[in-house]
């Protein structure tokens, strides 16, 4: 092209540099500050993700920005389709909700104790510009550079309160990612001796089918897939998203985990684009189900609400890789690609929201009551109505039940799954659907009956936290109300839709 | 270009022991020198790339050379996080082997 | 807007107006009263409201289409009829029982979806309402606290839930044979 960045390009510059720099600064301004940078900062952020995502839609084309004017494939691009508006989008909303709730957890005003929320307050910066790096990275390695920032920013988060349980959590999951970035890395090596470019929009033009790509593209894939905490990588998932205090589960749950899957979004569906489905479509897709039954099933059995709540994570990740079995295909020119396609981001986002808002009312029922275990849960209905409230609307999210995204997600997916004739995906959809609701009710039915003993609550709980939980749950109910149709947001910048000559 | 091709096998059995040492080793320890091991198998297949890059005037393609100088700074930092975790969790528990296997 | 699409909107607006006044405890501890009041829009709606009234609540944010028929019109009557008498049982039945706000809040939400689902004609909207009348049932069943109530409660929502699935299943494959997927 003869200019690679477009206008409004540098609003990608500033997505990824406005949070690091953020970052620095609180590190550097200690942490009475700290909390405040980073509530000066989200505004900000928010804009520019508004201002991406609009530049996008009026332009309905890609933002792109090459870095230092260099084109690939020398230089460094960094591009901004629909999905990576939406994403933006999404991840400035949460972060915006997250910090606000997290003012009450880690004020430094409160106590004189300041490492901890010194250290939350920057990781937080430090993962939203990681996300933010990963949505708009244009080039693998840029991209690799990218998903180790995120570990290195989220692996503390989960070990903020110091506790050996949690500490060990912490070291499982970043030994599952390192085994998850080299394994990408060196994908990324291959790639680049066979073809000469680690940028993704060239990758796709050059790539045949050839024993190297096969081998790269699994090892990238299966690097992702242990980051992304798919079956049977999940292991190290619930003990680590179950410890990390409330807002930190939210932002790792809701969004970190997604990262990697959006990674492999792009390897399958831009880089690969030229060459045919592959039948490991279908693996991944019972890797999914696998996930999605084993995790239900054992959050059916869990004794402490985080753990249940972590386990249904593992579940709600195996239904967004059932996208790839549903949604390759495009050039048979069957318009129900899109609508997996639509379903499988719109379940990503809306999980993030409900997901966040039913961790942060664990976590404010935990402060309340001083444990989290499910049996003891009696009450508290009525003592926190409100918070039992969000939760319930995001696990009604997770169920499926309308109004939600969920609801439309899991719609979507079905009639692609029933239009393709690949109904065996549809049952595991409404399986898991049914034990989603399973344990969701058991919480719900523990929480809403009537104490043995009166309930007495260890801390008051500040009705603008648990607004602020029952604003995500609530964006999670919106996004339920969008049309049963595949988003043309989504499809913007799409390179198998535009290689295979539609629109 | 024997010599590459030599590279290219020795980093192959690096990456392979190491994946070994990740799996089969219980103590964390151990599976961090493992991922240094893998990480050193790679960085040594970037080199074979790079040599095999090689045009006129360079003795090797500089990219790769530049991903691996940026890489090993990454794996250093992995190297320090994992250790200094690993330190942490030897200081509360006594012992460093994760207790489910993973 | 007309006297029957006012009725309609009336119908699923009155109780959810109701509901919504249960978060004031003032409200709270008039409304059990108040039960047999609630369905009447919908009686007036299923008498009086012309055939073939439809209302369309708005794209953003609802995307709604209420509509009466005659077979609609005569089950939504006879539902309406029988709701209020049981409301006025419930209202004399509920008197000094401390938990009746909470009965009434259940009561109401039950009561608006098994309204709502005589009048949705779009898929979305009865899967809605469907959900609700189901699900919110379980409030009612549980309400004595009995252990008994509790297992019977279970039991309850794990059919309800089972028998939603199958129902969006059938919706799916409706939708797919249909050229316009979204009803």
């Amino acid at each position: 092209m003869p200019n690679y960045t477009t206008a409004g390009g540098f609003l990608l510059v500033l997505a990824i540099v406005l949070p690091v720099a953020g970052a620095l600064f609180s590190l550097v301004l200690g942490g009475r500050r700290a909390e405040r940078v980073v509530l000066m900062l989200m505004p900000a952020g928010l804009a520019i993700a508004a201002a991406i995502a609009i530049g996008v839609w009026r332009t309905h084309n890609v933002l792109q920005y090459s870095v230092g004017s260099w084109d690939p494939p020398l230089g460094v691009a960094f591009r901004a389709d629909g999905l990576s508006a939406a994403m933006l989008v999404a991840t400035a909303l949460l972060v915006c909700g997250i910090g606000l709730f997290a003012r009450g957890e880690f004020s430094s005003s409160r106590s004189g104790e300041t490492r901890a929320p010194l250290v939350f307050w920057t990781l937080l910066l430090a993962v939203w510009g990681a996300l933010n790096a990963v949505f708009i990275g244009g080039d693998l390695f840029n991209l690799y550079v990218a998903l180790e920032l995120l570990t290195f920013a989220a692996v503390p988060l989960v070990s903020l309160d110091g506790r050996s349980d949690t500490i060990a959590a912490a070291l499982r999951y970043l030994l599952f990612a390192l085994f998850g970035s080299i394994l990408y890395l060196l994908a990324a090596v291959l790639f680049y001796g066979a073809y000469g470019t680690l940028d993704i929009v060239l990758l796709s033009g050059r790539i045949r089918a050839e024993p190297v790509v096969w081998a790269a593209i699994s090892l990238m894939t299966a690097g992702l897939l242990a980051k992304a905490a798919l079956y049977p990588f999940h292991l190290w998932l619930p003990p680590a998203h179950a410890g990390a205090p409330a807002p930190a589960s939210a932002i790792l749950s809701g969004l970190v985990v997604k990262a990697p899957f959006f990674l492999v979004l792009r390897l399958w569906f831009d880089i690969m684009l030229r060459m045919p489905e592959p039948a490991a479509a279908q693996v991944l897709g019972v890797l999914a189900a696998a996930a999605i039954l084993v995790g239900s099933v054992v959050a059916l059995r869990q004794a402490r609400l985080k753990l249940l709540i972590a386990y249904s994570t593992v579940a709600q990740i195996g239904y967004l890789f059932l996208m790839f079995p549903l949604a390759l295909k495009p050039e048979t020119g069957h318009p129900w690609s899109s609508v997996a396609w639509t379903g499988g981001v719109l379940q990503a986002i809306s999980h993030a929201f409900a997901k966040a808002a039913m961790f942060m009312a664990a976590g404010l029922i935990a402060e309340a009551l001083g444990h989290d275990r499910i049996a003891g849960l009696a009450g508290i209905g009525r003592a926190l109505p409100i918070t039992v409230f969000a939760f319930a609307r995001g696990g009604l999210s997770l169920m499926g039940l309308p109004p939600s995204g969920g609801f439309i997600a899991k719609a979507m997916l079905l009639t692609a799954a029933v239009a393709e004739g690949q109904w065996w995906w549809a049952v595991i959809v409404l399986t898991g659907g049914l034990l989603a609701g399973g344990y969701v009710f058991l919480v719900l039915a523990r929480a809403l009956a009537d104490p043995s003993e009166p309930l007495t609550l260890l801390s008051s709980i500040s009705p603008s936290r648990q607004a602020v939980v029952v604003a995500l749950a609530l964006c999670a109910v919106l996004l339920g109300f969008v049309p049963l149709r595949p988003w043309e947001l989504l499809q913007i910048g799409r390179l198998d839709i535009v290689a295979a000559g539609f629109r | 270009m024997i010599d590459v091709t030599v590279y290219g096998l020795c980093s192959a059995a690096l990456v392979g022991l190491g994946l070994f040492g990740l799996i089969v080793h219980p103590e964390a320890l151990r599976k961090v020198l493992a991922f240094n091991l893998i990480g050193g198998g790679v960085f040594l297949l970037f080199g074979v790339v790079a040599r095999r890059g090689a045009t006129a005037g360079f003795g090797g393609d500089p990219v790769p050379q530049a991903l691996v100088i940026t890489g090993l700074v990454v794996a250093f930092a992995a190297t320090a996080l994992a250790v200094a975790l690993l330190l942490r969790l030897f200081q509360e528990i006594g012992r460093t082997t994760l207790k489910s296997d993973g | 807007m007309t006297v029957g699409e006012a009725l309609l909107f009336a119908t699923l607006a009155v109780p959810l107006i109701m509901l919504a006044a249960c978060v004031s405890r003032r409200a709270r501890e008039r409304i059990p009263s108040l039960l047999a009041l609630a369905p009447v829009p919908a009686l007036m709606a299923a008498l009086l409201a012309p055939d073939g009234t439809t209302l369309v609540l708005p794209e953003p944010p609802f995307r709604m289409t209420l509509a009466i028929d005659a077979p609609g019109a005569m089950l939504l009557g006879a539902a309406a009829l029988l709701w209020i008498l049981a409301g006025a049982y419930a209202s004399a039945d509920l008197r000094g029982d401390p938990n009746a706000g909470r009965f009434a809040e259940w009561w109401l939400l039950t009561l608006t979806g098994s309204l709502g689902v005589f009048i949705a004609v779009d898929l979305v909207s009865f899967y809605l309402t469907y959900s609700i009348v189901s699900l919110a049932a379980y409030g009612l069943i549980v309400h004595d606290g009995a252990p008994g109530s509790r297992r019977a409660g279970i039991i309850y929502v794990a059919l309800a839930v089972l028998g939603e699935a199958f129902l969006l299943m059938a919706f799916v494959f409706m939708a797919s044979a249909t050229p316009d997927a979204a009803c």
